[in-house]
């Protein structure tokens, strides 16, 4: 139960500010994700807490007291490094073994939790080589069985998949979360990969040029991102964005919107929440409209539906088997992906109308904050 | 086939003026020595020299001041390349980490090396000189020695100077080469180690020499090779003095200095295959460590 807490930090490399202010709280016993784009400070922040950089002004609590100070050794937390950063010149086995012999554990005690590692892993045929002789998945499961056999405080995870392959993947990423289960520590999880983030995480830490754009478990994060950068971040594909300007409020809870194809749809905004934002809200401003493929069908023909439906034409399908993502033109100039399950034939070319229900609509100002969140689902 | 034999024939082509080269700076000379050891050729008059054998050998083997020369000159390796490179290690790992002025000091400590052995043993030479030399002078200043000593006259004193000249002059060249190594190791593999928990003595003793080690042994072999043909140094320094005389100053005193050019030569062949023993050795050492990780 190790909950790490990072109060202000920043940190400046050379008068390059690297980290922005990040307040963050990691709760103990559960798996927090941090993603981001490439260079926004993923791997620093990592570095940070197991103590390997030393933060710029801000302080770093483990467990509640201050470790600032603290040589990476006295905060008893383990790190997977992006580039694996095995010993080249130790067999498998010794790679995970070291930190336990440093330790002095015993030798049974150490062949038994390497073997269990390993096993676990899958890496427990190759224990006699050396890392130039592994592939580079390989390596990487190596560098998780090292971290893994001291049973320590925290584990810090940079990237530790990104170089298997999609089934090996799936897979560890399953491991992974029995460890996660099995081991019951708390774990920070760097990853590229919003499947890995979503299905791994119980919270999810999304980074931009250094600071926190939203930090919230993953149905939080789908459901009521933020803002624009988020809602592109979290799904897969990404949520379509459309243009659309306000027409006028009907009440102070409904907006009445115009997408640029013409189509009008009704959008409840809660407006009380809004008022301070009034100037944005005028009859006129311009608004984005966020809608999931997974949330547009396709318009049936014989079956009238009430809501909004957008004309278009087929130019791509990206057909996965079970499911297709067919990529729309609109008139206008706008695209949108289209997830669409059952019979998956769809020609280039061929018109297709979709419909999209005002409620599975994000509403982002122009800018680019969003104007509300999605209803929670209901637990059933 | 064709193709294939045109292609060898181009490559002989372009590799003919090197093989010329090598041919006469390193195999004629070589060739010539080992001829002139087997015949006894005076300087004045090398072409009329007469087939000997191996006379030149036998009279090597029982010459009891040719021993001498080997044990000195054997000696002279085994003292000062470990100094050199324990010295040179520690430079090394001090101008690894990163402070303020480690430009200058990189530069700075190159010196020694910088100047040519000549120049370097003659100026040692007149610091330690056992009348007017200004270490003798500082010293006995100092109180540390009662009076001046004979630094370069005695037998044992002036193998222990050639020594500590030759360490002064070449830790350099040492904490380099090793410097490089250090630069080239992977930075993060300490990082892992230093989150895992280890020591910082323990990661010198168990990550970085493990993974200097390939450097440190080329740094070795190249120092003992030019230790085992040390000349200048000990020639400028203790010249004519027997107790410090190195296997080429014995070939030099009896090829130019009694012009028995036959006698000198097969001297020059022995000191060469010395240099051959020691080079096998060491590759043998080291195969494992140098070629296992290629
Ligand atoms: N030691 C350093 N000195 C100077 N700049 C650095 C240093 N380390 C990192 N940076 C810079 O900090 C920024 C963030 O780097 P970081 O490695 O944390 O990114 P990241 O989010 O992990 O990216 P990726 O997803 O590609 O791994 C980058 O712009 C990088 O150039
Ligand atoms: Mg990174």
């Amino acid at each position: 139960m190790t909950t790490i807490v990072l109060k202000d930090v920043t940190k400046s490399f050379k008068d390059h500010p690297i980290i922005n202010g990040v307040n963050l709280t990691i709760e103990g016993n559960a798996c927090t994700a941090l993603v981001g784009p490439s260079g926004c400070g993923k791997s620093t922040l990592l570095r940070l807490i197991c103590g390997l950089e030393e933060p710029t002004t801000g302080e770093i609590y483990v467990d509640g007291s201050c470790v600032n100070r603290l040589p990476p050794v006295a905060r008893g937390i383990a790190m997977v490094f992006q580039s694996y950063a095995l010993y080249p010149h130790m067999t498998v086995f010794d790679n995970m073994a070291f930190a336990l012999k440093i330790a002095g554990c015993s030798k049974t005690d150490i062949a038994r939790r390497v073997q269990h590692a390993a096993k676990t892993l899958k890496v427990d045929h190759l224990l006699d080589r050396t890392p130039k002789q592994l592939s580079g998945g390989q390596r990487q499961r190596v560098a998780i069985g090292r971290a893994i056999v001291r049973h320590p405080k925290a584990f810090l995870f940079d990237e530790p998949l990104s170089n298997l392959d999609a089934a090996l993947r799936l897979q560890m990423r399953y491991e992974l979360a029995r460890l996660k289960a099995e081991l019951n520590t708390t774990m920070v999880y760097v990853t590229h990969d919003q499947g890995e983030a979503m299905t791994l995480a119980d919270t999810i830490v999304i980074m931009r040029e250094g600071a926190i754009e939203q930090q919230g478990t993953p149905l939080e994060l789908y459901r009521s991102p933020k803002n624009l950068f988020v809602a592109s971040f979290i799904g897969s594909p990404t949520m379509n964005f459309l243009h659309a300007i306000i027409v006028a409020w009907q009440d102070d809870q409904h907006l009445n919107i115009r997408l640029r194809s013409g189509e009008t749809l009704v959008v409840q905004v809660p407006y009380e929440a809004l008022k301070w934002k009034e100037s944005l809200l005028e009859e006129g401003s311009e608004l984005t409209v966020g809608i999931r493929p997974e949330n547009l069908t396709e318009a049936s023909s014989r079956r009238k539906q009430a809501g909004t439906h957008l004309k278009g034409r087929v130019s791509l399908v990206e057909n996965l088997g079970h499911e297709a993502y067919v990529y729309v033109s609109l008139p206008v100039g706008e695209h949108v992906k289209v997830r669409l399950t059952g019979n998956c034939n769809y020609a280039i070319g061929r018109d297709i109308s979709l419909f999209l229900r005002s409620e599975d609509c994000h509403i982002f100002d122009s800018n680019g904050e969003a104007m509300r969140g999605l209803k929670e689902i209901p637990l059933c | 086939m064709q193709q294939h034999s045109s292609l060898s024939k181009t490559a002989w082509l372009f590799m003919t003026p090197c093989l010329l080269v090598l041919f006469v700076v390193a195999a004629w000379p070589l060739l010539r020595t080992f001829m002139l050891s087997l015949t006894n050729a005076r300087l004045e008059d090398i072409t009329h020299a007469q087939w000997i054998g191996s006379a030149n050998f036998r009279d090597l083997f029982v010459d009891a001041e040719w021993w001498g020369a080997v044990t000195n000159t054997l000696l002279f390796a085994a003292f000062s390349v470990p100094c050199e490179a324990i010295l040179g290690l520690m430079i090394a790992l001090v101008l690894h980490k990163t402070f303020k002025g480690r430009g200058l000091l990189r530069a700075a400590v190159l010196v020694p090396w910088a100047i040519p052995t000549i120049v370097s043993a003659r100026m040692w030479g007149w610091m330690l000189h056992d009348v007017y030399g200004i270490i003798n002078e500082l010293l006995v200043r100092l109180g540390a020695i009662a009076a001046p000593l004979p630094w370069t006259a005695s037998p044992t004193l002036s193998f222990v100077t050639i020594v500590l000249v030759d360490v002064w002059k070449t830790t350099p060249f040492m904490a380099l080469l090793l410097l490089a190594g250090l630069q080239a190791l992977p930075q993060d593999c300490f990082e892992a180690a230093l989150v895992d928990g280890v020591s910082r003595k323990r990661i010198f003793f168990r990550i970085t020499m493990p993974l200097l080690r390939p450097t440190l042994i080329i740094a070795l072999i190249f120092r003992t090779l030019d230790a085992l043909r040390v000349f200048d140094l000990v020639y400028i320094l203790s010249s004519g003095d027997s107790n410090t005389e190195t296997m080429s100053i014995y070939a030099r005193r009896h090829f130019v200095d009694y012009a028995n050019v036959g006698y000198g030569s097969a001297a020059a062949v022995c000191l060469f295959f010395v240099v051959a023993l020691v080079t096998v050795f060491y590759i043998n050492m080291g195969r494992r460590n140098i070629l296992g990780d290629a």
